[in-house]
């Protein structure tokens, strides 16, 4: 968890460019993925945080041809892993890529699971659908061998279990080791710690962080929580209503954020270490995306927007601003927010500026 | 209290500061069946004798993992479900063998908002129909005034007397929760139970509400129970916070008490687990992760019931249960409390 590292210079593990993913129901299209893009590189631990209905899960399920299509039409690209073209695979191509680079964990490790075969049998399946030549034998030692490192107590004996005979906390535990079972260059984790109560959580994500020194996976952390966010990340991504509106490292992010959004988020956090008179609120709501605003999505909740045309009737591009980028006509006016945020809270929400 | 209220006097409000509740040694068990036969192999204690105490004005955080009783906590003291042991005393009045009848004018008195208001809000009910029927019920207005009294509720909460004609399922996650706060208040109590009232909201969202039950606290003088698993939005909201851990409750404290100096390891602990919105003290703090997970209700550890999992424990601990002690607002139940 390099804070400093300088941006990686060299090839991308993954790059995704100018993304779009609609979904077509009966009362029309909805585009919940409005040209998405951004890359992470071998070994770095890439947050896309939003909240629901943001597209950060949709932009990542869509990538691994994990949506039903129809309803789901991916179009734009190229998505680009290790030099081949993700959406151009078919699904044969895809599911060796699924299995055996790139592994996803989910938040509700009980779907993920098979209710009705164990534990071991699924990791020692997962290892040998990939590998033909491992032997019985072979994957039922290095299952054991996984759960163990996953921190599973009595791995024998758990091996044999099914998914119902562990708790929450142990079923996450278990998909992790299923999902470094072929050594993936790439782990895509989905809300991984939501459902579980915080001591959990801790646990988890500190098996996350060790998981990852050992494999040396890059990991794709998707999440709606800033807090873990700050604890894991090296690079962030916000999503607002199917766009990025915000990409830079988490240091910065959390020190002087870019966006509009950014800030209402940040001002918007309970926080256990410093009192805040109230919390920040954004008002309104996330558009409906079956009607997404003309213009900048966020404006109608924008304080800094103040309702001003250029807002309203043009999409703000992803531009450089220092070392990130943002999404936001104004971005030059951000420390003025930031400012009447403070006054609003009590708490300059700035890493390094909470002075109260 | 001396002598005993009549039950007008439960109407009254009481002055901020006096005691508006308080539970003793309060116990709730679930039997379990057999499957097969039916027949009651035991129970589970959901809640195993808790003591806590709620003045008028005030919000008391109830803090907790899953399964550890909390929300079963709130249930039983406004007598939703029944419990097995122990007092509540609400406006210096025991409510705790009342009949349902007895009950009745105490139940305007206290309120329940819940965690998920998709399901708590009846799906085939008009939104003005929803926050009506409590008034209906109780008689307490009618007609114009009645009409009234929903547009001045709606409006409390942010929403607009235009709102009323519509149903729970076309508002968000959001605004369904300001309708079922809206119904909480239709009564005008002086006690909420608010249970898990944020958790299914996004942090947007999540930070309107939190403002929004803040501002009904001032203006009408609210004393809330505050139920959560998110221990910085209870820490945000609360004045004084009770940690629950498998049934019992570990320490009570006020929340700069429990912030800055907590007694109780396994409130060390989830006080360490919570993450940080700051990247630059990654590592830094001392973050306590405890090991295995929370035993079985059903056959919870002897004596202390968090010594399974922590790093302190000794062979006392398995003996002899600890109880709450400490000074007068801050206790705790633990052989080797931090900072002693």
């Amino acid at each position: 968890m390099a804070l400093n590292a300088p941006t990686p210079t060299g090839s991308p593990l993954l790059s995704v460019s100018d993304l779009h993913v609609t979904f077509h129901g009966e009362e029309g299209a909805v585009e919940a993925v409005r040209g998405v893009s951004w890359d992470i590189s071998p070994g770095e631990v890439l947050g896309i945080v939003g909240e629901s209905g943001s597209g950060k899960s949709v932009s990542v399920s869509s990538i691994l041809g994990l949506l039903p299509s129809p309803p789901a039409r991916i179009s734009g690209g190229p998505v680009m892993f290790e030099g081949r073209d993700l959406l151009a695979m078919n699904e044969k191509e895809l599911r060796v890529i699924r299995g055996n680079h790139i592994a996803m964990i989910f938040q509700d490790p009980m779907t993920a699971f098979n209710p009705v075969k164990t534990i071991g049998h699924q990791i020692s399946e997962a290892i040998r659908v990939h590998d033909k030549s491992v032997s019985r034998s072979a994957a039922r030692a290095r299952s054991i061998e996984l759960l163990s490192m996953v921190g599973v107590p009595g791995p024998e004996a758990r091996f044999r279990q099914f998914p119902h005979e562990y708790s929450g906390g142990m079923r996450q535990r278990a998909m992790i080791a299923m999902a470094i079972a072929n050594r993936p260059r790439l782990l895509i984790a989905d809300e991984p710690t939501t459902a579980l109560d915080v001591t959990i959580q801790a646990q988890i994500l500190e098996l996350l962080d060790v998981v990852r020194h050992e494999t040396d996976a890059a990991t794709i952390l998707i999440t709606h929580d800033l807090g873990v966010i700050a604890e894991v990340a090296d690079r962030v991504v916000v999503m607002y209503a199917g766009k990025v509106v915000e990409s830079t490292s988490v240091l910065d992010l959390f020190a002087d954020p870019h966006h509009p959004y950014t800030l209402g988020l940040l001002g918007s956090l309970p926080r256990l270490t410093v009192r805040m008179d109230t919390l920040y609120s954004i008002p309104g709501q996330p558009p409906d995306m079956a009607h997404a605003p003309p213009g900048c999505a966020f404006a109608p909740r924008c304080s800094l927007s103040r309702g001003r045309a250029e807002c309203r009737e043009r999409v703000p591009e992803l531009v450089p601003v220092g070392d990130a980028l943002s999404a936001c006509h104004f971005h030059d006016e951000m420390e003025t927010a930031t400012q009447s945020v403070a006054r609003e809270i009590g708490l300059d929400i700035r890493v390094g500026q909470e002075a109260p | 209290m001396t002598s005993t209220p009549t039950v007008d006097d439960v109407h009254t409000r009481l002055a901020p500061g006096e005691e508006l509740l308080r539970v003793e040694d309060l116990s709730v068990e679930f039997p379990i069946h057999s499957t097969i036969l039916r027949r009651r192999l035991g129970s589970v204690k959901a809640v195993a004798g808790i003591s806590f105490n709620l003045h008028a004005g005030e919000t008391l955080g109830l803090v907790g993992e899953s399964g550890c009783g909390k929300s079963t906590t709130g249930l039983a003291v406004l007598r939703l479900i029944e419990h097995s042991g122990g007092s509540i005393v609400f406006h210096g009045r025991d409510l705790t063998d009342m009949s349902s009848s007895a009950m009745r004018p105490f139940r305007r008195e206290m309120q329940i908002v819940l965690q998920d208001p998709q399901s708590s809000l009846d799906p085939r009910l008009t939104v003005r129909s929803i926050i009506s029927e409590p008034i209906r019920v109780h008689g307490l207005a009618e007609g114009k005034k009645l009409k009234e009294r929903v547009d001045e509720l709606l409006e409390l909460v942010g929403l607009r007397p235009a709102h009323g004609t519509r149903f729970p399922h076309e508002f968000s996650g959001g605004q369904r929760q300001r309708i079922g706060i809206a119904r909480a208040l239709a009564l005008g109590p002086q006690l909420l139970v608010l249970d898990e009232p944020v958790s299914a909201l996004d942090v947007s969202i999540q930070a309107q509400i939190v403002n929004l039950l803040e501002r009904l606290q001032d203006e009408l003088d609210l004393a809330y129970l505050f139920i959560a698993h998110d221990l910085s939005v209870v820490n945000h909201i609360s004045d004084r916070i009770a940690v629950m851990y498998l049934g019992k409750i570990v320490e009570i404290g006020t929340r700069d008490e429990l912030d800055s100096a907590p007694r109780h390891p396994y409130t060390k602990a989830l006080l360490s687990a919570v993450p940080v919105p700051n990247p630059t003290s990654r590592g830094l703090g001392q973050r306590i992760v405890l090991e295995g997970d929370v035993p079985s209700p059903a056959s919870p550890p002897s004596g202390c019931r968090f010594r399974t999992r922590c790093w302190k424990a000794q062979d006392v601990c398995a003996a002899v249960e600890p109880v709450l002690e400490g000074d007068s607002t801050h206790v705790s139940a633990c052989h080797f409390p931090e900072g002693s």
